[in-house]
Order: C-alpha cells, then structure tokens, then sequence
C-alpha cells in the first residue's frame, strides 16, 4: 500500500473493509481461544491479549509491508504479529510451548521473531533496538519504515525518551505508535504522567498526530498519510492513537470498574466495522476465521512439544 | 618523542594522561628536543621536565642543568639470576655471566657446575665409580673398609669353591667358625641357613646379619655385608663384587647377577636400611649403585645391559651403570633399564618400565615412564598433628586387635598393661628439658614433633620429624619404633631391628 | 620500538574499517579530533564520517541501538567511555543482546562489539576505577574478551568484530599507554611463553620451560604487567617457579590452559582486579576444583580488589586494588615447610 495516500473510495470501500474486518476478528478471536485455551488448563505461562485495540494493529499494519518493513512490538503483540504475518499456526504453537511455534517455544507469548518482527517484553527496551533498526534501515537505503509499538505505560521508561533525540538528532526512520488505553497494568495514565503524551515526541522535533477513534477506517485513513510521509522524509513521526482494551492486563488481573468497560464495549472496532458489511459477507468471515481457528488449535494441541537441546 | 630527537614546532612532542583525557603538548618552537628525567622518575609539579634546545650552547647547557642521576643501584649479577645462584656463584667463585641459559640461572644450575666440577676431578682417579656422579646416594660404610679386611685364606677358598656342597650343609655355627678362622670377618649372632654358602676371596658379615635356607653367594672379588641386614630364602648372588649396608632387608628369591657378572664392572652397591623385595632380579653387568632407604620392591629388575643382535645391522647395544638415588622408590614388576638414574625420593610407579632419568621428587608410570606429578605432597604444619594422632589410634586399636590389653587414655594417648606394668604412650606437640613425663610405673613413650633443646628425661621421645630416638625403653618402646618403621618412619641412631614385643 | 596499546587498537580499527564495509563506530565524543577520551579512535571519522558516530550521552539508548543496527545486519562497534557505564546499559545487554539469538530460535544474530576502558590507578574515584566485566560473566549469550599487554590485541580485536555473536571487548586504561609486548621466538624477556590457537588465544609463561612449578597463576587483561613482574621476583628471591596462564576470553571460560597448567603444579591462584566476591576468580575455582580436583594438592586462592569502593586517594587506592607484593605474598603463603 505504498504510493499515494489513499482514502477509501466507493469501490474500494467493501473490499478493503471485508479485509480490514476479516483481520481484526481473527485477532479477536484468537485472543478470546487463548483466554479460553488458559482456563482450559492448555497454556502455560502468561499473555497479555489485544482484545478491543484491533482497529490501531489492523488499521496501521495494513500499510507495512512484509519482506521491507520492519515492526518493533512489546509484550501485547500478538494483533501486531498477526496483523503483519497472518502465522497463526506460528503464533499458537509458540504460545502453546511446541516445536512447530515460530521461536520453537522457546520465546513464548511476548519474544516472537518473524522476518522483520521483533517484540521484546521489558517495557521501553525495544525502543532504542527499533531506533537502531531505523539507522540500520536508513544506511541501507532500503526505503523501510521500523514502527516500534508502545503503550502510555512505556512512557515512564527513560530510554524511550533517549531514543527520541537520537531518532530526530539523526534523523531516522522510525515511526513510534504509542496505543494509550489509559491503564498500565493496574494504575491508571493520569496517576503516573505528566504531561501531555502528544507533546512528548513534539518536545524532541518530532512530528506528531492524535487519534482519539475506534474505527478502523480512521486509523487506516491516518496511517496512510503517516507511513509514507516517514517513508520518503526518513524523518520520525510519534502518532498517538487513544483507545481501549476490553481484557486484563494479562489475565484476570483486572480491578476497573466493569461499567466504564461496558461502555468502551459500546464502541467496539468489530461492531463499528461490522455494521458496515451486508450481513452474509459478515457471517461468512467470522465462519471462515472460526474454522481456521479450530484447525489451527487442533494442529497445534496434537503436534509435539519443544523437546530441550541435549548437551 | 625520544631524547634529542630534532622536532618542528606545533609538533606533537608529549602526551599527558590526567583524569579522563589524553592531552598532546605541542613543541612551542623548532630544535632538538632534551628530557630532563629519565623514565619512571618523578616530577615535582611544576617542574621542567625536558627542552627544546635552539643551538648546540643550548644544548650543551642544557645537558649540564640535567639532575643529578641516583648513583645506579650495585647490580647484583646477572638480571636472571636468582638471589641464591648469586650467593651460591659467590661462595664457589663461579662466573654466572659464563652460564648460557634461556631463562633464569638457579642455585640449581650453580650447583651443577659445582657438581660437575667435582665428577672431573673423580673421574681423573680411579675406582669403582669411575664416571658415576656419586651425588644423591648415601653409600654404605662397609666400602671403606681396608682391603684386607675378611680376607680368606687360600686353600680354605679353594676348598669352599670345590666342595660347596658339604660345607653348606654344616651348622650354622659351624660355618660360621670355619669362616672367622678362615680369616672373613664374620660379626656377633650371624646366621647362614640351611645349605646356605657364602664364596668370595673377601667376606665381611657384620654383627646380626643373617642368610636363609639355600643361599649362594659367589663373588670374584668381595661380599661386604652391615649389621642386621637379613636375606630371605634362595638367595643367589654371582658378580664381582657387593657391598650392602646395615639394616637392610631382602625377601626370598633375591637375584644378583645374570650376564656379565664377572665383567671387571660388575659391582653391585646398596646403602643403609634398602628393601629388595620376593624376586627382584639386580643385574649389575655395569654397576648398580643404590643408595639408603631404598625400595626395590618384588619382582622388579635392574638390568645394566640389553641383549639382541649386531650394532652393525642398527640394533642397540647398550651396557650402562644404574644408579637409585636415597630414598627412591621402584614399583612392583617394574624394570629400569641400563644408564638410567633414579633421583631422590623419586618414584616409579608399578609395572612401569624405565628408559630415561626420572628427577628427584617425581613420580613416574608408564612404559615408557613419564613424569606425571610429585611424589610427595607437602604437608602442612597444621595438619602434622592431626597425623600423629591418627596413628596413634591406629596403634591402639592394632594392639588391641592383638590381644594386648590397652586403654585409651586423653588426648589420643593409651596405656598399656604388660607383665605386670603399665606403659603410656602419648603425643605432645613440643618437649624440651623441662617435660615432666606422666606418671606411671611403666615406660613412657612420647611422639613429638620436636625437640628443643636438650630432651626430657624420664621417658623415651620418639621425634617423628627428625626421625631421632631420644632416652630409652623396652618392650613398650621398641613396640612402638616398629608400629612407626612399618609405615616409613625409620629412626636414627640406627640399625636397629624389632626383637619382639607387642606386635 | 614496540607500539602503544592505544596505537595498535586505533590502527586495528582502522584496518577494520578498510576491510569491511559495514563496521560502524558509535560511542560519545569519538569524532575528530579529539578522537575519544582515550584516543582510541583518532583518524577515524575523518576518513569515515557516515560510519563513525557521535552519540548524544544515552548509554541505555546506544547499547539498545547497537543491537537495534546488528539485528539488521551491520557490525557495530559501541565505545562506552568508561566500563563503569556498562550499567546503564544492562536492560539492553541482559534482556536484549544477550537473548536475541537464544530467545528468537537463532533466527537472528547479533554481531556487534562493545568496547570500554575498566581499571583503577589512576586516581579517578568510585565511579571511574572500576572492572566490572565479572558482572557480565553470569549473563549467557555474550562473549568476553580482554587483551593483555602480551596478546595480539589488533588480532583480538579482529576476532570479535568477525565474531556473529555479541562480544564485550575489555580494554584497560593504564594499558593503553604502555607498550604492545608479543613474545619472540617462544621468549618474553627471561620467561618461555606459549600462545594457544584459535581467535582468543591465552598465553601461558614459566620461567623453568614449563617443567612445573609451585601453583599456576590465572589472570587477564591489565592485570598481567602485575602478575609477570611478581613472577619474576618469586623466581629471583626464592627460586619459586610458577605458571602464568593469561586468559583472553572469559566468556565462554576458557579452561584449557588453566587445566593444562595446573596438571603440571597441582595449585592454583586467581589474580583480578575487579573485586573479591563473584569474581572472575571464584568461577574459574569452581571449574578448576570440579574438574581438577585430582590434580589438586591445596585449594584455590583468589586474590582481588578488596569488597568495596575504589578510593580517589592514591594510598587508599593502592590498599584496595592488588599489587604485586599481593601477588608475592599470597605465593610464598602457599608454600609449605616439608618436615
């Protein structure tokens, strides 16, 4: 989707929609078998699901491409990871400890690398790393933009900050998407920032945008201009999109009061996408996405574990 | 920049380190470069440390404005040479500056040229070991005694050589009579087995010697024997000459000899307190010189010369003297081959077999042997009396395995009753003159590590660590002196030998 | 006329950066022409100024960085002015550089170096005296290299920037003003010296060609000069022969020589300069006594920098930090009365 920015025009509208749609459910749900998978007892360990922040992975992701680009993800990535890769068969064995996971199990939910994805899960670290990639990309001249994801919890972190200056300083590349859902864990932004977070990338000569939006369709409309502006200025952009996460933190941590998740609820990305399709087409991805999700899960609960390195 | 060189100005003449920065002085004008200091020196702060001089007056100025230099420290002698090789060179007038040497000249290396030294003067007379360096071996006194001494009367020897038969088969004390009239020197309690037969122009037996059952002993020239030396059954010696120290112990089937025993080489010397075990086979074709408290253990072979086919068709034919420095050690079955020399206190473990030299203090297995490590480990002071007392529990509990009626007493000590008495044997760390012995109406033996001074009277002292027996006793004392031989703990004044008692 | 360490560094980099065209240099005040607080880098920014980069004071940024440049393929090479500011960048050592390959399936590599200064005597304080690289020993997936004053250091420096994987490169500060000193011929001065193969070799010195000797001593990078000179004055003053095995790589250990050497004396002393407790030292006792301990006739001695900080005062320093009389003592300690 390099070029020209582009909106979504009459003819385009289904079709980039239905895609848009299809994406953002199959991260949906498979978030949701996780969760379910958990309290089955099939998944050990820890993970920190995307549920309701679809619309920021879909919508941005959809103008990166594979093979060029590179993203730079924390320890929520599996929307980011599926978004760029599609690797459910990866992504589940991964997260399921088996062989056949893309790290062979050895990364888990929240270290996964594929091609030009990278997540690390210590908070702020993968900013600098992303910067480093952006200088990496911008010696090469490959023309690639490194998107590196971060939440309002991350802004505490002093390196992000480092990486700023370094990224306008030098001018690179890189491309900071900061998803504020307004908790960190369990402490709620305005208890732990000063400040606007908008301000922050301005305050080091950065670009910067705010999106305050659950509809897929807005966040693509932005990215459209902002992936290309970095593409071809080499120069950084720090896009802020508010949003709003329906599951705990990682899983059952959550203390928020349940109406003020209701009410996010209200706005849900796949509802405001999903209005917009006819109602068979609909119907029709979400039984797609399901078989695709029983098959997969199948696969991975009958492959074998990751058996350990002797020696 | 060296010392004088020639330098430009705003050239790069000095770096100085300070805290955090390396800093370049640049020359503020042209000349020759002069340092005041020399390296490692130290600089007042603010002092001139070189200049730049524009003319040779400049120049020579400069070199009178020079500091005084230190007056160079009295070299001791070579830089590697150590400081006992330096002393050592001193006291023996050696030029060290004459030792080529990659490395460092030891006292070590000193002393081989000392040694060395002295083999050129023994090497220029004649004797028995001629070319030998004598170094490291204690040879036994029975090698210096007069060269008449036990010399037989002819036709008693020759009637010894056609008949052996029936003069072996004759009492002990006969045999013994018949020698000493005969002129050998034959001393107090000597023993000749059963058809044992001793055949020599020289003998000397001195006083306890015995020979078991069927012993043959056939010597060109002499057969020189120390006080308490025993051989057990079967022994067979045939070569020119043997000189064997006191105390020495040899088992049964002891053979001395084998090819070229009446070559005018074959000497086979053996110091004090040696052990030759069951079988062990001495071929002294070329001499074998073994110095004191030796082990040449069972079935082991000293072997002076090889056997095969013609030199001329490349074949080795090697005819060289063996010698076992003092205290070194030959494992069981084990064979050491001509020319070759055991250091001191080296040891050769079992089954070995012995091509080149093994140093002093080393340990070697194999075949061929190799150097593998040390053959004792230091022990620490602290841990001496640790050691004490363990064996002084060991001898407690053998006793008492034996029937003897012991008592475990403080401190590790025990007493003993017998015949009617009790004896105390106990260890304390350091006597002197004033020790006052326990009380009891027995002997009192005391294990010390040492001695200081004048011992203690009262009771027998037994210093494990110089190996000396102070005062005397009895039964309880020797008891105790043959529990400490029996693991390697042989004490002077010597020879001595166990006549019985509680073990 | 033997070159300065700090010479024959700068003349490897240089060579690296003809011979490769993707080594860069990052670190803070690396431009011409100061060229480093240490002078290290001198020259290289004029010939190379895309390559060599000055970064703003963001040690945590720039390790992160570093990675960041070699996960995409490039070879940095990361100077951090003193070792003691290793610290700030621990989270991109420990929880990036030094999983990425493990933790990713080794679908990626990070070939990058990091070099920095450790080492005291110069009366710089707490915070700039420093030898931290025991601290990195326990952290898995990087590798540790220190030269010595006798090693190939242009060769060592080579070898980490060609190694694939990340390398801590431990310089020392008084060594870079003193002299490159190889051995010739199998000979350092009075002392056989042996070098073993492969990209971080150890050299290993005896004063007796190697015929054993009173204990090994093991020790690396700064600390060597020390340890040699103590050598020496055992073997002068009391004909006390030892062993000196000095290490290049301390991650992954290498044991070998230190095995081979102590086969021969059966004891072992460690010589370090980074401080008592966890050292350098107490990992190599562990493994030597584990797989040695036949060889063994005493245990292992460590000698380090005392537990706590490195004063600024030169006497107080020197109280803290091992010398050579140190060295000394600790081995005629060892030896022991035979009766």
């Amino acid at each position: 989707m390099a070029g020209k920015p582009q909106t979504l025009s009459e003819d385009q509208a289904m079709a980039d929609l239905a895609r848009l749609f299809s994406r953002m459910h199959l991260i949906r749900r498979f978030e949701e078998s996780l969760l379910e998978l958990f309290s089955l007892g099939k998944l050990a360990g820890t993970t920190h699901t995307y549920i309701g922040q679809e619309a920021n992975a879909v919508g941005v992701i959809d103008h990166l491409q594979p093979g060029l680009d590179v993203i730079v993800s924390n320890h929520r990535c599996h929307g980011h990871y599926l978004a760029f890769t599609d690797d459910v068969d990866g992504l589940l064995g991964e997260v399921m400890g088996r062989e056949s996971g893309v790290c062979g199990g050895k990364g888990g939910s929240q270290h996964l690398c594929s091609g030009g994805f990278y997540s690390n899960g210590v908070l702020g670290s993968t900013v600098p790393v992303a910067t480093g990639m952006a200088l990496a990309e911008r010696e090469r001249a490959s023309g690639a933009v490194t998107t590196v994801f971060i939440g309002d919890g991350t802004l505490g972190q002093g390196v992000v900050y480092e990486s700023l200056n370094i990224a306008s300083r030098w001018g690179l590349p890189l491309l900071v998407v900061v998803e504020n859902n307004y908790y960190a864990q369990s402490t709620p932004s305005h208890l732990t920032l000063a400040g606007k977070i908008v301000d922050r990338g301005a305050a080091f000569g950065i670009e910067t945008g705010e999106l305050d939006t659950t509809d897929v369709a807005e966040v693509w409309d932005a990215a459209g201009e902002v992936v290309p502006k970095v593409r071809s200025s080499g120069r950084p952009y720090f896009l802020v999109l508010n949003t709003y996460r329906y599951s705990p933190h990682s899983k059952g941590d959550d203390n928020r009061d349940p109406a003020e998740i209701d009410r996010a609820r209200e706005r849900d990305p796949l509802g405001i996408a999903g209005a917009r399709l006819p109602e068979e087409e609909r119907t029709t991805i979400e039984d797609a996405c399901e078989r695709r999700l029983m098959e997969a899960i199948a696969t991975a609960d009958a492959s074998p574990p990751a058996v350990p390195e002797t020696g | 920049m060296p010392d004088r060189e020639r330098v430009e100005k705003g050239q790069v003449v000095c770096l100085v380190e300070t805290s955090k920065a390396l800093l370049e002085l640049e020359a503020p004008g042209e000349g020759v470069l002069h340092h005041l200091y020399a390296e490692g020196d130290e600089v007042e702060l603010g002092g001139r440390i070189a200049v730049i001089a524009e003319s040779d007056e400049e120049l020579a100025a400069a070199e009178q404005a020079r500091p005084a230099q230190a007056p160079a420290a009295e070299p001791a002698g070579p830089a590697n040479a150590t400081r006992r090789a330096v002393e050592l060179a001193e006291e023996h007038g050696i030029d060290l500056t004459s030792i080529e040497k990659d490395g460092f000249i030891t006292a070590e290396d000193v002393e081989r040229i000392v040694a060395a030294r002295a083999a050129e003067q023994a090497a220029a007379a004649p004797g028995l070991f001629q070319g030998i360096s004598l170094e490291g071996v204690t040879l036994p006194a029975v090698l210096e005694l007069a060269e008449d001494e036990g010399r037989l009367d002819e036709s008693f020897l020759e009637s010894l050589r056609s008949d052996p038969a029936s003069f072996g088969a004759l009492s002990s004390d006969e045999k013994c009579d018949a020698y000493r009239r005969a002129g050998a020197s034959i001393g107090e309690g000597v023993l000749l087995g059963e058809g044992t037969i001793v055949v020599a122009p020289r003998i000397v037996l001195g006083d306890g010697v015995v020979i078991a059952d069927r012993g043959s002993v056939q010597c060109e020239e002499v057969f020189a024997v120390g006080a308490l030396t025993s051989f057990g059954v079967r022994l067979d010696v045939a070569c020119r000459r043997a000189f064997i120290g006191e105390n020495g112990y040899f088992g049964r089937d002891v053979r001395v000899g084998g090819g070229g025993r009446r070559d005018p080489w074959a000497t086979f010397v053996a110091g004090d307190l040696v052990f030759v075990g069951d079988e062990a086979f001495i071929n002294p074709c070329r001499p074998v010189v073994v110095g004191r408290e030796v082990f040449v253990t069972m079935r082991s072979m000293l072997v002076t010369h090889n056997i095969g086919h013609s030199v001329l068709e490349g074949f080795e034919n090697r005819f060289a003297p063996i010698v076992l420095e003092d205290r070194a050690q030959v494992g069981l079955g084990t064979v050491v081959y001509a020319g070759c020399r055991l250091g001191r206190e080296s040891i050769v473990a079992s089954n070995s077999y012995v091509v080149s030299d093994v140093p002093a203090g080393k340990l070697a297995i194999g075949v061929p042997a190799k150097t593998v490590g040390v053959s004792a480990r230091p022990v620490p002071h602290a841990r001496q009396p640790q050691l004490v007392r363990r064996m002084l529990d060991d001898f407690r509990e053998l006793l008492a395995l034996r029937g003897v009626d012991v008592e475990a007493g403080a401190d590790h000590s025990f007493s003993v009753r017998s015949e009617g008495k009790t004896a105390l044997v106990l260890f304390v760390q350091k006597v002197d003159a004033k020790f006052e012995p326990p009380e009891t109406d027995g002997e009192v033996v005391v294990l010390t590590l040492n001695v200081a001074g004048e011992a203690p009277a009262g009771c027998a002292v037994l210093d494990v660590v110089s190996r000396r027996v102070h005062g005397s006793g009895g039964v309880a004392l020797d008891s105790v002196r043959e529990l400490c031989r029996k693991r390697g703990i042989r004490f002077e004044p010597g020879p001595w030998r166990y006549r019985g008692g509680l073990v | 006329m033997e070159e300065r360490c700090v010479t024959v560094l700068n003349t490897a980099l240089t060579e690296a950066f003809e011979r490769r065209d993707d080594v860069y240099l990052l670190g803070e005040d690396v431009l011409d022409p100061y060229g480093g607080a240490f002078k290290v880098t001198q020259g290289l920014s004029s010939r190379w100024p895309q390559r060599v980069i000055t970064t703003p004071v963001s040690e945590g940024a720039i390790f992160g960085v570093a990675a960041g440049m070699a996960l995409r393929g490039w070879r940095p090479v990361l100077e951090i002015m003193f070792g003691d500011f290793i610290a700030l960048g621990f989270d991109q050592t420990v929880n990036g550089i030094a999983k990425f390959r493990a933790m990713f399936d080794d679908q990626v590599r990070v070939p990058l170096v990091v070099r920095t200064p450790m080492g005291g005597r110069r009366g710089y304080g707490p915070t700039h005296s420093q030898t931290l690289e025991k601290l990195l020993l326990g952290v898995p997936g990087i590798k540790i290299v220190a030269p010595s004053e006798c090693h190939d250091i242009g060769g060592l420096l080579h070898a980490a920037i060609e190694d694939d994987d990340p390398v801590f490169f431990i310089e020392n500060k008084l060594m870079y003003g003193r002299p490159n000193r190889r051995p010739v011929d199998g000979r350092l001065g009075d002392l056989a010296c042996r070098e073993t193969e492969g990209p971080y070799p150890a050299l290993s010195f005896s004063g007796n060609g190697f015929a054993g000797g009173e204990t090994t001593i093991v020790t690396y990078g700064g600390m060597l000069p020390i340890v040699l000179e103590a050598a020496v004055r055992l073997i002068i003053e009391d004909e006390l022969f030892t062993e000196v095995v000095c290490l290049s790589r301390l991650l992954p250990l290498d044991l070998e020589p230190v095995l081979d050497s102590v086969g021969r004396t059966g004891s072992l002393v460690t010589v370090e300069e980074g401080t008592l407790t966890g050292g350098v030292g107490a990992e190599i006792a562990a493994r030597v006594q584990s797989e040695a301990w036949e060889d063994l006739r005493r245990p292992v001695e460590r000698i380090a920098a005392r537990d706590g900080i490195i004063p600024a005062a030169p006497t107080l320093e020197e109280a803290v930090l091992p010398g050579v009389d140190d060295v000394v003592s600790a081995v005629r300690a060892l030896g022991i009365v035979r009766s």
